[in-house]
C-alpha cells in the first residue's frame, strides 16, 4: 500500500480494552484512498469545481458525549453534494447517498482532530471529502450513526 | 381576522407564552359569568388529592364505576393520608437511590414517584395502544400534549388492571399499596375525564375563530374569554361542583424527525408533564418511567414479555443493546478479529431477524452494536455496509 501510516496505537494485552486514539500522519495520501475516525470516513478525492469556503471548521456534531470531528487547520469547503458523490465514485467506485456526505477540505497541514478517536493529519495538496457512517436502527431503517 | 390574534393563539399553541395566573383568573370568571355558571376560579395545585373539590369529584365518579378495583381502592380508612404517606415515602426511596447511584435517576419526586408507581404496577409489561403513541408522535404542542393524553389513558387503564391483577398475590401492606396506585391513576384519569371540549383549552379556543367567521354573536361572548385565558397561559380546565380549576400549559420535550415533523422525546425525564402528571416517551414511544429514569430496574424478562415491537425497541435501547444481546440468546453467525483496526468484531442474529455488528471501539474502547441489514453474513460485509464499501480502501481507523 502506497500510504505509509504513523501508527503508534497502544494494543492492551487484553483485546476488549484496546486503546488507539494516537494521531495518524497520512504522509501518502493519494485519490481513492480512506480512513475512519470514529463514525467518519475520510476519502481522498480530486477536488470539486464547486467548492466554496466555509467558516464553521467543525465535521460533526456528537450526539451523546458532547464529542467533536474538529478541521484544526487546513480550509473546508462547501460543494455541490452531487459533484462530491460523482467524486468519490470516480474515486473509489462507491456509492454514497447524499444525506452521508459531509464538507470536503485541503490545504497544508490539514488535520482533524477529536478528543477521544486519535487525529487524523494530511499532505497539504489533497482534498479530502467527509462520509458520515450509517447503520440500520431497530426497526431496520437506514440512519446515520452517530457517537 | 385580526392577525395578532391568530398570532398569539399560534404562541400559545406552542406554548411559548407566559403563564399569567393573574389575567387567567380573570378571563376564567368572565367566562363562567357569560355563561352563567357558578363556581369559584382556582390555579390547580398538585396533588389533586388535598383539593377537597377534586377529591369529592374523583369519589363521586368512582361511584359511577363498576369497578371492585375502584371501591377496594377507597376501602383505605384515609384514602388520602395514604396517599401523601406513599408520596412521601417514593419520594424518600427516590432521593435515596439518586444518591446511591446518578445524575441519570430521578430529577425530582415527581419523576421517582412516576418511576416507582410505573414499577410496582409493572406498567413495563403493560403494552400500550400503539395508534396513540403513533398519533402522539407527529403532533405539535397542543396535539402532541392531546394525544400524550390519549396514550396516557391506555398506559392508566392497563396499570390499574395490572396492578389489580398482581393484588391478589401480594401480602396485606403491598395490596394497600396498589390500591393507592390504582386509587392516585384513577384520580389522575379523572382530572382530565370527559372529551377534549370539556377541558382542552386550545381545542376550545379555536371556537372563537369559527365564531368570527361564522358571525354567532353569543358564541363570540364566551369564547372570547377562553382564548384570552389561553393566550394568558391556561390550558386545562378541571370541573368540579363547587370549582373551576385551571392548569398552565405543560413542558414538552420533543425530537425532529425531518423537515416539520416532531415526536416526543426525553432522555433524561418526562417528555410531557403538567401539574397533574408526567409523561415519558422515547422517540415518540410511551414508555414506564423507569424506563427514562432509572433503566437499570429494566429486566430481560418484562422485554421479553413486552408485545409491542416499539416499546420493546425502547425498552432493549435503555437497557443496552450489548447487554441485551448476552442475555437474550441472540446468536452469533460470524466473529473476527480485525488486524487493522485491532478490534474483536461479531455479527449476531436477533430471535427478530435483525442482524446486529457489535465491535468494540478502538480508540474509546467501548462496546457498540450497530444495526445491519439481514443480508450481511460477515464482519467484513458489515464494515463495508456501514462504510458505504469505503472500509476496503480505509488505511486506518481511530
Amino acid at each position: 500500500m502506497a500510504t505509509k501510516v504513523l501508527d503508534r496505537a497502544i494494543v492492551s494485552a487484553h483485546k476488549e480494552a484496546i486503546v488507539n486514539d494516537s494521531p495518524k500522519t497520512h504522509e501518502d495520501w493519494e485519490i481513492g484512498m480512506a480512513a475512519h475516525q470514529g463514525d467518519l470516513t475520510f476519502v481522498c478525492i480530486s477536488r470539486p469545481a464547486s467548492a466554496t469556503p466555509r467558516k464553521n471548521l467543525q465535521l460533526a456534531e456528537g450526539a451523546t458525549q458532547g464529542s467533536r470531528h474538529v478541521l484544526e487547520s487546513g480550509n473546508a469547503y462547501d460543494c455541490d453534494p452531487n459533484e462530491v458523490s460523482m467524486a468519490i465514485k470516480a474515486a473509489t467506485k462507491c456509492d454514497v447517498s447524499l444525506q452521508y456526505l459531509g464538507i470536503v477540505f485541503s490545504g497544508a497541514g490539514a488535520t482533524v482532530t477529536h478528543p477521544e478517536h486519535g487525529d487524523h493529519a494530511f499532505v497539504p495538496d489533497r482534498c479530502t471529502a467527509v462520509v458520515y457512517q450509517r447503520s440500520m436502527d431497530a426497526e431496520e431503517r437506514e440512519m446515520r450513526t452517530q457517537d | 381576522m385580526p392577525n395578532d390574534i391568530m398570532k398569539r393563539f399560534e404562541a400559545a399553541c406552542d406554548f411559548a407564552v407566559p403563564v399569567c395566573p393573574d389575567e387567567v383568573n380573570k378571563h376564567l370568571v368572565n367566562y363562567l359569568a357569560r355563561i352563567g355558571v357558578n363556581r369559584k376560579v382556582k390555579q390547580f395545585q398538585s396533588p389533586w388529592w388535598r383539593e377537597d373539590a377534586i377529591w369529592k369529584m374523583v369519589v363521586e365518579v368512582l361511584g359511577k364505576v363498576n369497578s371492585l378495583a375502584a371501591r377496594d381502592a377507597l376501602d383505605a380508612r384515609d384514602a388520602r393520608a395514604a396517599l401523601d404517606a406513599r408520596d412521601a415515602l417514593d419520594a424518600r426511596a427516590a432521593r435515596d437511590a439518586r444518591d446511591a447511584r446518578d445524575a441519570r435517576d430521578a430529577r425530582d419526586a415527581r419523576d421517582a414517584r412516576a418511576a416507582l408507581d410505573a414499577r410496582a404496577a409493572r406498567a413495563a409489561r403493560a403494552a400500550l395502544d400503539a395508534r396513540a403513541a403513533r398519533a402522539a408522535r407527529d403532533a405539535r404542542d397542543a396535539r402532541d400534549a392531546r394525544a400524550a393524553f390519549a396514550a396516557r389513558d391506555a398506559l392508566a387503564a392497563r396499570d390499574a388492571r395490572d396492578a389489580r391483577d398482581a393484588r391478589d398475590a401480594l401480602d396485606a401492606r403491598d395490596a394497600r399499596d396498589a390500591n393507592l396506585i390504582i386509587l392516585k391513576t384513577f384520580g389522575n384519569f379523572c382530572c382530565f375525564r370527559a372529551g377534549y371540549y370539556w377541558w382542552d383549552l386550545p381545542w376550545i379556543a379555536s371556537v372563537w375563530f369559527g365564531a368570527i367567521e361564522n358571525k354567532t354573536t353569543e358564541a363570540l361572548k364566551w369564547s372570547e374569554s377562553i382564548l384570552a385565558s389561553f393566550c394568558a397561559g391556561a390550558w386545562g380546565l378541571m370541573w368540579t361542583d363547587t370549582v373551576l380549576f385551571w392548569l398552565p400549559h405543560p413542558k414538552i420535550h420533543t425530537e425532529n424527525t425531518g423537515g416539520s415533523s416532531r415526536r416526543l422525546h426525553c432522555t433524561n425525564g418526562p417528555a410531557y408533564a403538567n401539574e397533574v402528571e408526567n409523561l415519558y416517551f422515547l422517540h415518540g414511544v410511551m414508555v414506564p418511567a423507569y424506563a427514562v429514569t432509572n433503566p437499570d430496574w429494566i429486566t430481560l424478562g418484562e422485554i421479553e414479555a413486552e408485545n409491542n415491537a416499539e416499546i420493546k425497541r425502547a425498552l432493549i435501547e435503555q437497557f443496552g443493546w450489548v447487554k441485551y444481546l448476552a442475555e437474550s440468546g441472540a446468536v452469533r453467525i460470524n466473529e473476527r478479529f480485525n488486524d487493522r483496526d485491532m478490534q474483536n468484531e461479531e455479527l449476531y442474529e436477533m430471535k427478530t431477524g435483525n442482524r446486529r455488528f457489535v465491535v468494540c471501539d478502538p480508540s474509546t474502547g467501548r462496546k457498540y452494536s450497530l444495526g445491519v441489514p439481514r443480508e450481511v453474513t460477515s464482519c467484513e460485509a458489515a464494515q463495508n455496509w456501514l462504510s458505504h464499501g469505503l472500509d476496503r480502501l480505509a488505511v486506518t481507523r481511530t
